[in-house]
Parts: structure tokens; sequence; C-alpha cells
């Protein structure tokens, strides 16, 4: 090739090896654009939970959702402020007055004593939101020590 | 004298830092994506005040989970691993059956979430759950 070159340039040419770098951008833009139509930006932060996990959990969509955080110490918490567990019942029924197909998802960490969860449960029927949700994200291969 | 003419070169903008900006929102991203894990087990509840419906004893299989996490099964302990097959044998055997899980006041959260993973994996779709109030045998 370079003999070619240089018969026609009439003079030896040298030809250096270069990997062509225009088309990066459009890789960088394309990641881009994943990462953009993926991005969920956290509007609640929540109480730290470790969330117990279940294989037949189904996706519960966050526009219909209200999330109910409880952690290991009874600690509970809905949209980041702390409340006692009666208080859960006039929260909820202002909420679903707003949003009648409204679903009450349990953040509530695995340590966590199941009387405090019976009782918010009692306090939902008392307002009447009957579709609740127990959030446990799918089991993964290698359990999280 | 014969002058080169100026060849006037087409106004550009340059484009080199392109990948330099493109990357730098691409790391803003990576760095503030949270992929969605919303993943629940669903329930429907009785409202309240509803009336109680009674069911004949033949046709519910009672779990309890106990303070220690053990599970029972109309009175007989069982393996976690286990509870899904047992499960789905009764229900096959009877398909009228009512999963009624009871969880102890002080058992773990967790281990009332693994027993309804079980049963909602054999395909029980009658389901009560409920406050265990009697006595620890576990």
């Amino acid at each position: 090739m370079e003999q070619w070159l240089g018969k026609v340039a009439g003079s030896r040419l040298r030809v250096s090896p270069v990997i062509p770098t225009c088309s990066t951008g459009d890789i960088a833009m394309l990641l881009m654009i994943f990462f953009m139509s993926t991005v969920i930006f956290r509007v609640e932060q929540g109480i730290p939970i470790t969330f117990p996990r279940a294989e037949a959990g189904q996706r519960v969509p966050r526009e219909n959702s209200t999330r109910i955080w409880i952690d290991a110490s009874g600690r509970v918490s809905i949209d980041d402020s702390m409340i006692s567990i009666p208080d859960i019942e006039p929260i909820i029924s202002r909420k679903l007055e707003r949003n009648p197909a409204l679903i009450v998802q349990f953040n509530v960490d695995r340590r966590a004593p199941y009387n405090l969860v019976s009782q918010a449960i009692d306090h939902l029927k008392s307002a009447n939101a009957l579709r609740v949700a127990f959030t446990a994200p799918r089991k993964e291969i290698k359990e999280e020590q | 004298m014969q002058f080169k003419k100026r060849v006037k070169a087409p106004p550009d903008i340059p484009q080199a830092s392109t990948a330099d900006v493109a990357f730098l929102l691409l790391i803003f991203f990576i760095s503030t994506t949270v992929f969605d894990v919303n993943q629940a087990l669903t329930l429907i509840l009785p409202p309240k005040g509803a009336k109680s419906v009674k069911v004949s004893i033949k046709n519910v299989a009672r779990i309890v989970v106990y303070d220690s996490g053990t599970i029972t099964i109309d009175g007989q302990p069982i393996a976690l691993d286990r509870l899904e097959q047992e499960v789905q044998a009764r229900i096959a055997a009877n398909d009228k059956l009512v999963i009624s899980l009871e969880t102890a006041p002080k058992a773990p959260y967790g281990m009332m979430v693994s027993a309804l993973d079980k049963i909602k994996l054999a395909q029980a779709t009658r389901i009560s759950l409920g406050l265990y109030a009697g006595q620890q045998k576990y």
C-alpha cells in the first residue's frame, strides 16, 4: 500500500496508525439518552431499612401509591415526616379522597415486629384504604450480607 | 508579482469539546440514576365492619408464624422451603381452600413476608392475614 502511494504521489508517504475517535461523541450521546430515559429522581428519602426479599412480587405503579416506612426500632414515617401509628388513618383518608385508586405500600424493615404492621393495617381498614402492598424486591442469586 | 490569494476559511463552530460535554452529562446521569425496584406483594383487605364469613374448618389451612420465626401449618412445624409445595398440594386437593396466615406480634416482619411469598408462589388466591393471639408453642 505504502509503495503504491509512494509511486502515485511521486515520493514516499508514511501513514501513521490512527484510531478514529470521531464517533466518541455519538456513543456518549447514546449512553446519555439511555440514562436520561431511565433516571428517576428520588423525591422521598424515607428511613433506612433492610427490605425483605420475595419472588412473587409484582410491580406497583408509583403514581398510584403512597409509602409507609417502618424501621426495626418502630419509627413510622410517611412523606418523610415521622408520625405515630394512629396518625395513619387521617393522613391516608386525605390521600384517598384525592386518589380513590390509592395503593398503600409498606416499606418495613424485615426485623421490625409484626404487631406494628398489624396496627397500621387496622388503621388502613378504618380509613377504607383496602389496597395494600408489602414491598419486597426480588431475591438475587447472591444474598447481600 | 503574483500574490497568493487568501483563502477565507468558512466560519466554523469548533466541535472538539462535544465529547467532553457529553461525557460530563453522562457521568451526572450515571451517578443519579436509580433503577426502579418497586416490587411488592399485593393484597386486598376486607373493609372494616364487614361481616365475618363462616368457613368450614376442612376448607382452611392455618399457617402460623411464631415469635421465634418457626412456621407451622395446621399445627405441624414446616420448613419455609417446603411451604410452597405443601400449600400447592393442599390447594390441588381442595380448590375452595382458604389460607389463613397468622403472625405472632413479636415475629419478625420478614418471616411474614417470606411465608406470604411462598403462599403466593403456590398460586393461592384466598388468603387471610391476621395477628396470632394464641400461646407461643414454638
